[in-house]
């Protein structure tokens, strides 16, 4: 449903203008976007969200390491609307930027739900993590009722309702000093 | 080059990606990159890239899709070091 990308802790852990690391993810017309992109890093990062959305999606079983399979075929530099498909599956995302991060949510339908960033504070990956689940426990207790924060077999976030048993899918991302979220409306 | 040898060798390469000390302690064939070492998926090409530059081996995409584990990135070098 949403990534999030930390562009200075994407710039230390990654070199993608390392030899080969293009071709390894991004299909020619992807790569081609990112040779006339304005600002090439940025455009990489876009489009690398795009491609983890469908992950997120759980569209990708096993979770298997394919990325060319995955084609963001649209791309709209203005709206920072766009679209990618994997196999049978297509789906809508919407891209913001900001000097620091970007953000893409991605959605069956273009229609998109708001989503929180927090500015994490300067400390280790767990108490950030810490900070950003007190945050989503927050809102979705105002947005949903009674309820607590679980997990699914893999790893996907939700919201259990108490009164209904519902199980709300919750989309979460956290990557170096920032974490987003967003509940969907129901 | 034996099992050991490999493993050892492997591990240099992966070194520098994991984010869970503890898991790389215990690395074993069974360890996935992803769930069990928090190789971040940016990285997974990283160490795809230095194992072809350590080995001199190409790994197609069909290859890089099987390689979750330690012991797949294992199968998978000895498979294009005998081609």
């Amino acid at each position: 449903m949403i990534d999030l990308v930390d562009l200075a802790q994407a710039r230390r852990d990654s070199n993608w203008q390392r030899r080969g690391f293009l071709d390894k993810v991004f299909l020619p017309d992807e790569q081609q976007r990112i040779r006339t992109a304005s600002d090439p890093d940025r455009m990489v990062w876009t489009l690398w969200s795009m491609k983890e959305s469908v992950y997120k999606q759980h569209l990708v079983a096993g979770r298997a390491f394919v990325p060319l399979q995955i084609h963001c075929f649209e791309l709209d530099r203005d709206s920072g609307l766009g679209r990618v498909s994997y196999q049978q599956s297509c789906l809508y995302t919407q891209t913001q930027h900001t000097h620091p991060y970007i953000l893409t949510l991605a959605s069956t339908v273009p229609v998109f739900d708001r989503a929180r960033v927090l500015c994490l504070a300067e400390s280790s990956y767990a108490s950030q993590h810490g900070t950003l689940r007190q945050a989503i426990r927050s809102e979705a207790a105002l947005r949903y009722g009674d309820g607590a924060f679980v997990k699914d077999a893999d790893g996907a976030p939700y919201w259990q309702q108490t009164t209904t048993g519902l199980n709300i899918p919750l989309g979460i991302s956290h990557h170096g000093h920032y974490g987003a979220f967003v509940l969907p409306t129901v | 080059m034996n099992e050991t040898q490999l493993i050892e060798s492997l591990k240099e390469i992966i070194k520098p990606y994991v984010q869970d000390e503890e898991a790389f302690v215990q690395l074993s064939p069974e360890s996935n990159f992803i769930k069990d070492l928090k190789i971040n998926s940016a990285n997974l090409v990283d160490i795809v890239l230095d194992v072809e530059e350590a080995y001199q081996i190409e790994i197609d995409n069909e290859s890089m899709e099987r390689m979750q584990t330690v012991g797949a990135a294992m199968d998978i070098i000895r498979e294009k070091v005998s081609d």
